[in-house]
């Protein structure tokens, strides 16, 4: 690849592989106009990527390797009859998730992963899903899963009367301190706050493609006439075909057209969906009928009645009309004549049996959804008390109303009764409805009448946003607000969605700088979604076999089709297995203790931070650093020059940010550094870069060199010598909940002069060590306590601590410790034969034999041996017998 | 490293070319070639504070079916360690996920 002499040395100059370097020729070259600058900044940018993504050998990779180490989550689904809102290459539709899931394992390629059958989601697939900015948006699919169910799942119902269902540990997204947060949902109780989509976009097609809807063994399309399809594709036969080529040809027939088997009246076949057919569709489902020949939709409203006679004009099809009696008054129906029509109807507008709003609108053109909404409303709509209201026997026609709402930022309420459900506009979103949708005729009279009754600005008790934490008090400070203004709403932590608007707005204008709080708040503000509170949560059992889920990139959250946000996976890194500190236990730890050894086998100290550290994470990440200790390959990249007989130290910048946080500057750590090297290697240190740091022997000898190396690794230059690691744990303490550091390795004097180290309750269990830093007493209760724990570990801990008192007691009595066996106390005893007896008898017996030692016969072992009765109980007492004197005893 | 080409011992950079320790000879350098050969890097090792208050243990350990003898339920948490004797194999130490009783067993 031909490119310029500096790029090349630019690019040859980094470590990346050859393949990337030919890439990064080839794009420069095509661009052509590229700076120099822009080329080191483009290779830096895709050197820096390289590096992170390059995986060392035995690092665990991937989400495979953290899964193997310990067991993630499990059971965390929705179950299979919920249905949720899907998008496929544009168009999108409400299906059970069951279904879904089922049909793409039974096609593509599953892996089984912990028990779930995990299939690769076919491309182009998107969900509803809510970011981490609380915009709801549409994301790809990537993965859908289902594993067997449990026998118990939990079901939500939440205050605007929506529900869903899943397993107790399947997560969702609440709202906590501002933020949204993944929460399991066995956590959450009545009271807590779910998201429900209150606004989103569709982008899809604009027509709707009637093969996809219509059976083709009674239908048959001019398309394949003219696209040269097999006469096999028309039902009538090849005669038929031909006659109809020439009806076609002729201009009888429409092009593109659907027409039924023996007829002559037909739809396009490329549906659109517009305003006019909107509205009818809204129209039918909410008054309207079907039979196999024609659909009838009554109404009394003259301009309603007019717009369902636009459809019939538009594709030429005829219309009867006719009034009815009934109990109710006089009413005017409509009939719309056409097999097409009717079936297409049918096909889309029922589901199971009941009324629901087409798959496709979800993602219609506006125009389209503003028509079916108005259309639907004009029929089946009461505007009333402030409110718009629809009720219908359908759940499910009402949920997908409450879901194209979305498409307008209009949010509605659910209620039940009577076998029925109504659907409710609050009177908050009155006003959007009226200037958004609108209805036709009188009822759109009222509408608008009610409309300009209400102040959208108004309080709004259903829609509130939930903990927002401290940003209240924050932005109300910043603002110079008067407290109370924001004080109960802090207290209550929560607030309508108008008042924040409007506190929001205030402090934008006062505030010249403003807090960070206040992007926050306002990013609640401008939020796709509503908050509800769970009203209640039952345990319910599930009615079928598996349970399913869907993986979506960023928040991993996807929408159910009552508009209820739900989440899948919590991602945890997983530590088991890694962050084990081991500790001898057992026989052998109270073998340690009891032979007071010098050097326990795993060493460790627990300890506990002072107030502002023990909460607070980067003051206790200070304390780790002061505390481990840090050898130079954790510091930066070694590289051994054996040309020019030199060992250089490339520092990482980030990382003596990091463990030198008190620092004023870089240099002074990299002199520090240096400096300790100069003094443990004995050799002059150079600095030819600034976090370069360099050195050699004195003469150039291959040995010395690399004996140089050898010791460099042994370097400790920050931290204690013999703390090899320290683990942060969070422990429950009288204090409450605080932080709390284990150390591989103990150094308790040097530990206890550490600042941020509480030194009344840091310890370790090493014994020696408390001697020498504590004094003896100290001493004596550690081993009580070492020992104790050690029998409680395995289960006995009913010992009585006065067995333990009396050993740790004997062991410390002459003011130091002294193991019990040889060396110690029973190495110390006076009696010849008991010393003989415990232990290498013969040399005992040797040295008293040559110095002339003599045995007092004290002690129970050497009574034993002898024969006498030992000094204890009945010997305890010598009798003596007075000579002479008679007398008995009165 | 260079070795001589005249008496074969091992040659010592002088400034700006390679000299024989043994014969003297004399030999210039290859600034490229020994970037390659003569210099060994090892890289920086990446460490971070292990910081497990934010992990859950009721979440990252294992489980397995065990039936708990307090309450009954059939999962529970397990770790194993090798305690006793050499010869023995791991004692299994139980935690159920229901109630969090704690159990042993050994392999008799």
């Amino acid at each position: 690849m031909e490119v310029d002499e500096d790029v090349r040395a630019l690019v040859e100059d980094t470590t990346l592989p050859r393949r990337l370097k030919e890439d990064v020729y080839e794009e420069v070259a095509a661009r052509g106009d590229l700076s120099l600058e822009a080329v080191d900044e483009v290779v830096q940018a895709v050197e820096s990527q390289y590096l992170d993504t390059r995986v060392d050998p035995l690092d665990p990779v991937g989400t495979v390797s953290a899964q193997s180490i310990g067991e993630p989550g499990t059971q965390m689904s929705v179950p299979a009859e919920e249905r949720v809102i899907v998008r496929r290459n544009g168009e999108t539709d409400v299906t059970e998730i069951g279904g879904l899931v089922d049909g793409l394992a039974a096609v593509r390629e599953t892996r089984s992963v912990d028990g779930h059958e995990v299939v690769t989601a076919p491309e182009n697939m998107e969900v509803l899903s809510l970011r981490a900015d609380e915009r709801v948006a549409w994301k790809p699919l990537d993965e859908v899963s289902r594993h067997e169910a449990p026998p118990e799942l939990l079901r939500f119902e939440l205050e605007s009367g929506r529900d869903v269902r899943a397993t107790k540990s399947h997560s969702f997204v609440t709202r906590r301190d501002n933020e949204v947060v993944p929460v399991p949902g066995e956590e959450l109780t009545g009271g807590d706050w779910l998201p429900v989509v209150r606004s989103f976009d569709g982008n899809g097609p604009g027509t709707v493609n009637l093969r996809e809807y219509l059976d083709s063994d009674d239908y048959w399309f001019t398309s394949t006439l003219t696209d040269g399809g097999v006469a096999a594709d028309s039902p009538a036969g090849k005669d038929q075909t031909r006659n109809k080529r020439e009806a076609l040809a002729a201009g009888e027939l429409d092009e593109g057209a659907v027409y039924p088997v023996q007829g002559t009246v037909g739809l396009p076949e490329e549906f659109p969906l517009d305003g006019t057919t909107g509205f009818f569709l809204g129209a039918f489902l909410s008054e309207g009928n079907a039979t196999d020949d024609y659909v009838s939709i009554s109404n009394v409203d003259a301009d309603f009645q007019h717009c369902v006679r636009s459809v019939a004009e538009r594709f030429g099809l005829s219309v009867s009309e006719y009034d009815n009696e009934s109990g109710f008054g006089t009413g005017h129906g409509l009939r719309v004549n056409g097999t097409v029509l009717a079936d297409f109807v049918r096909t889309v507008c029922y589901a199971d049996g009941e009324k629901a709003v087409p798959g496709f609108a979800f993602g219609a053109p506006r125009t389209f959804v503003r028509a079916l909404l108005a259309g639907y409303f004009s029929g089946n709509g009461t505007v009333a008390d402030r409110a718009v209201r629809a009720s219908s026997t359908s759940r499910r026609l009402l949920e997908g109303i409450a879901l194209l709402l979305g498409r307008f930022d209009i949010y509605g309420r659910f209620g039940s009764g009577d076998g029925s459900t109504t659907l409710r506009i609050p009177s908050k979103y009155v006003p959007a409805f009226a200037e958004r949708i609108g209805l036709v005729g009188d009822r759109g009279d009222r509408l608008d009448a009610a409309a300009s009754e209400i102040d959208p600005n108004g309080p709004d008790a259903t829609d509130q946003i939930p903990n927002v934490g401290d940003a209240l008090e924050t932005v109300a400070a910043a603002a110079d607000m008067p407290s109370r203004q924001v004080h109960s709403a802090h207290e209550r932590q929560r607030i309508g969605r108008n008042r924040l608007s409007e506190i929001v707005a205030n402090t934008a204008e006062s505030t010249a700088d403003e807090p960070a709080a206040l992007a926050d708040l306002e990013r609640a503000v401008e939020s796709d979604v509503v908050w509800e509170r769970i009203e209640s949560v039952e345990t319910v059992t599930p009615d079928h076999e598996y349970v399913y889920d869907f993986s979506v990139g960023g928040l991993e959250t996807f929408t159910t089709a009552q508009g209820v946000v739900t989440h899948n996976t919590m991602n945890t890194f997983h530590y088991a297995g890694v962050a084990e500190i081991d500790v001898t236990q057992g026989l052998p730890r109270l073998i340690e203790l009891v032979d007071a050894r010098k050097e326990p086998d795993t060493p460790t100290m627990s300890i506990r931070l002072d107030e502002a550290y023990a909460t607070d994470r980067e003051k206790a990440h200070e304390v780790v650093w002061q505390i481990e200790s840090t050898k130079i390959l954790q510091l930066g990249d070694v590289s051994t020059n054996v040309a020019d007989m030199l060992v250089q130290i490339d520092l990482n910048e980030e990382t003596l940010r990091e463990r030198w946080p008190t620092a004023d500057s870089l240099d002074e750590v990299v002199e520090d550094i240096a400096t300790t090297i100069e003094s443990s290697l004995g050799v002059d240190v150079s600095t030819p870069a600034r976090t370069v740091v360099q050195f050699g022997p004195e003469e150039p000898s291959y040995r010395d060199l690399l004996q140089l190396v050898e010791e460099l690794r042994d370097i400790v230059f920050k931290g204690i010598e013999d703390v090899s690691r320290v683990v942060i744990r969070k422990e429950e303490t009288e204090r409450g909940e605080e932080f709390e550091l284990y150390t591989e390795g103990s150094a308790l004097g040097d530990v206890l002069g550490i600042e941020g180290v509480d030194a009344s309750r840091t310890t370790c269990n090493d014994i020696h060590e408390i001697y020498r830093n504590l004094g003896i007493e100290a001493a004596r209760e550690a081993i009580i306590d070492e020992m104790y724990l050690t029998l409680e570990e395995q289960g006995l801990d009913e010992v009585n601590i006065r067995h333990l008192m009396l050993v740790a007691d004997i062991m410390t009595n002459r003011g130091t410790i002294q193991s019990i066996g040889r060396h110690g106390i029973s190495g110390n005893k006076e009696s010849v034969l008991a010393r003989a007896a415990f232990e290498v008898t013969v040399n005992h017996l040797l040295d008293a034999a040559i110095h002339g030692e003599v045995d007092d016969l004290n002690g129970v072992t050497e009574n034993v041996i002898v024969g006498k009765p030992i000094k204890l109980g009945t010997g305890d007492v010598n009798l003596r017998m007075n000579a002479g004197g008679s007398g008995s005893a009165d | 490293m260079e070795f001589c080409d005249d008496c074969g011992s091992m040659m010592k950079t002088e400034g700006d070319h390679w000299v024989c320790g043994s014969c003297g000879a004399q030999k210039g350098r290859n600034e490229e070639k020994e970037q390659a050969q003569a210099v060994t890097t090892q890289g920086q090792e990446e460490t971070e504070i292990v910081d497990t208050s934010e992990v859950d243990a009721a979440e990252t350990t294992p489980t397995t079916s065990a039936e708990c003898p307090e309450c009954g339920n059939d999962r529970a948490h397990y770790e194993m360690k090798q305690i006793r004797a050499a010869d023995e194999s791991e004692t299994r130490f139980f935690t159920c996920t229901e109630c969090g009783q704690k159990w042993r067993e050994d392999d008799h």
